[in-house]
């Protein structure tokens, strides 16, 4: 028997594990929905909508289950040593999860980061926890509104000009263009396969980082070693599903809004955003990697010649900047209206 | 489809347009057109499966779509080519017989012309696989060749109209005139299509 006794009895008991669990998978969905991994590729037509949300959902349940678990389990039995209780916890999930699905919905690309970092702050603010507020953190946040833009711009621009001066010692005629342009969209794709098996992989623990310890313990004491990867299994699916019925929305803002892509482009697109997020991640330099991608889009526009629809980056920027005051909104609604009347 | 016969079916379509335009310029400055006139029709119409086999192509997943669009432009003008050339040699046929005498004489530099511009066309498509730059050369000429044409036949039609009797030479201007309509779009279509050469260099090159 896989399942033994003693996990029904555990389950039973746990009604606060189970609810966490579900706010989790919605927050996952909401993840899913705001996933902009595949815009390049979709922006350059190499695949429809509809075919990029399905790998991409399948490359994400992969991801989330197989590295998705080491990842998970680190940040997740890091998160129990703190006092967040589970009120906070559900309320923090639910806000973020609700402004990432509005996003979604209007097609805008937000960070996950800034927007769990201005739930948290405007809850820390609610209970008048102010020596929880985390001052540099915010500072890293407010530094990265303009760094992140700018990296994105510049790294693009300047690689998308590589790209070009290449082009002009490499091609000559139409044939040499047909041999670049499959070679460009090939490694694309397998580019792209790469950073949404990576992303899956570490997206996944943003939605069930507090549920890990908890699953680690059950699954210790019920003697069933399976049960620690449910969770990232069922929010794999989730975020699949978020990015299948929602995701389409931001694909399609970013891969046919803001810029008109061919392989070579899009390929300055995703090497930028993976070289300048690789190497700020190295320095620690504070950035987006959602806003580096968009702003990627804009300099890779700007250094082919291509007409860059400045009213689409317009918004994607404004919606950038007030992402953690509409999350500073979303926890305060969610907390007056909902969690504190329960739990208060 | 693999990339090499659709280089193919379009080089092939090029080489219809080339035999085209010749036999065009011969039914513009001879007597016996029907058999040319058939042989027009029947490229046209095996354009015309070449048309549809590579727009079957086109709008497959295998292709990249970046690629393909402007070759599906290219396409598009160059079977409108063939069915200028169509509608062109079987309004000859209707209205030949009004023409006057001397037509033959004077449209004759029309029809070299013509020649050369189909040929040099087929020349362009060629060279764009693998020069895009000796290709634009030869649009260059294309261009040349057009602006010459356009003068030609408003010259052409302006003497006519000044020197044909008003009561009884109409139906002579007007098969003149006619002619020399149809055969300026097939002049245009040459050049509509070389326009997209141009473009393409520019925007791959």
């Amino acid at each position: 028997m896989l399942i033994n006794d003693s996990f029904y009895k555990y389950i039973v008991i746990n009604q606060d594990l189970l609810l966490l669990t579900g706010v989790s998978l919605i927050l996952a969905i909401a993840i899913g929905a705001n996933d902009e991994t595949f815009a390049p590729v979709t922006g350059a037509k190499l695949l429809s909508v509809n075919k990029a949300v399905v790998m991409g959902a399948l490359i994400v349940v992969v991801g989330a289950v197989t590295y998705g678990y080491k990842i998970a389990k680190e940040v997740g039995t890091g998160l129990t040593g703190g006092t967040i209780e589970l009120p906070q916890i559900l309320t923090i999930l639910l806000s973020v999860a609700i402004l990432l699905v509005l996003g979604s919905w209007k097609g805008l690309p937000l960070s996950t980061t800034h927007t769990m970092v201005g739930s948290t702050v405007a809850l820390a603010v609610i209970l008048g926890n102010y020596d929880s507020i985390d001052i540099p953190k915010i500072g890293r946040i407010v530094i990265s509104w303009f760094i992140s833009p700018l990296l994105g711009f510049l790294g693009s621009y300047g690689i998308m000009k590589l790209i070009i001066r290449f082009k002009k010692n490499y091609i000559k005629g139409l044939d040499d263009v047909d041999r670049l342009e499959t070679l460009f969209s090939r490694g694309l794709i397998v580019a792209v396969i790469i950073t949404a098996f990576s992303r899956g992989a570490n997206d996944v623990s943003n939605a069930v980082a507090p549920l890990m310890s908890s699953y680690i313990l059950l699954a210790t004491e019920t003697n069933t070693p399976f049960i620690d990867r449910v969770p990232l299994f069922l929010a794999g699916i989730c975020m699949g599903i978020g990015l299948i019925l929602i995701g389409r929305r931001v694909l399609k803002t970013l891969g046919n809004d803001v810029v008109e892509l061919s392989p070579t482009t899009a390929v300055s697109v995703q090497v930028s955003t993976a070289v300048i997020t690789f190497l700020a991640a190295s320095i620690q330099i504070p950035i987006s990697g959602t806003h580096v991608l968009v702003a990627a889009f804009v300099g890779t526009g700007f250094a082919s010649g291509s007409k860059v629809n400045m009213n689409s980056v317009k918004r994607i920027a404004i919606s950038a900047i007030i992402t953690p005051f509409a999350a500073a909104l979303s926890t305060i609604i969610v907390w007056y209206a909902f969690i504190n009347p329960i739990y208060g | 489809m693999n990339r090499e016969d659709k280089k193919e079916k379009l080089l092939e379509l090029s080489s219809l347009i080339k035999r085209t335009g010749e036999l065009y310029a011969n039914i513009l400055s001879s007597d016996k057109i029907d058999d040319k006139i058939e042989e027009i029709l029947e490229l046209e119409t095996k354009g015309d499966e070449i048309q549809d086999i590579l727009d079957k192509d086109f709008a497959t997943q295998k292709n990249i779509p970046y690629l393909a669009i402007d070759r599906a432009k290219l396409l598009r003008r160059m079977d409108n080519i063939l069915d200028n050339f169509r509608i062109a040699s079987l309004t000859y046929k209707l209205y030949h017989k009004y023409l006057p005498d001397d037509f033959d004489g004077k449209i004759s530099v029309i029809s070299e012309k013509i020649t050369v511009m189909s040929d040099k066309l087929s020349v362009a498509i060629d060279l764009i696989y693998t020069d895009f730059s000796k290709s634009l050369e030869v649009v260059d000429q294309i261009e040349k060749i057009r602006d010459e044409t356009q003068d030609i036949t408003f010259d052409i039609e302006g003497a006519y109209f000044n020197s044909l009797d008003g009561t009884t030479g109409w139906k002579s201007f007007q098969a003149v005139s006619q002619i020399i309509k149809k055969t300026t779009n097939c002049i245009r279509s040459i050049k509509s299509a070389s326009e997209i050469l141009t473009l393409m260099a520019y925007k791959y090159s």
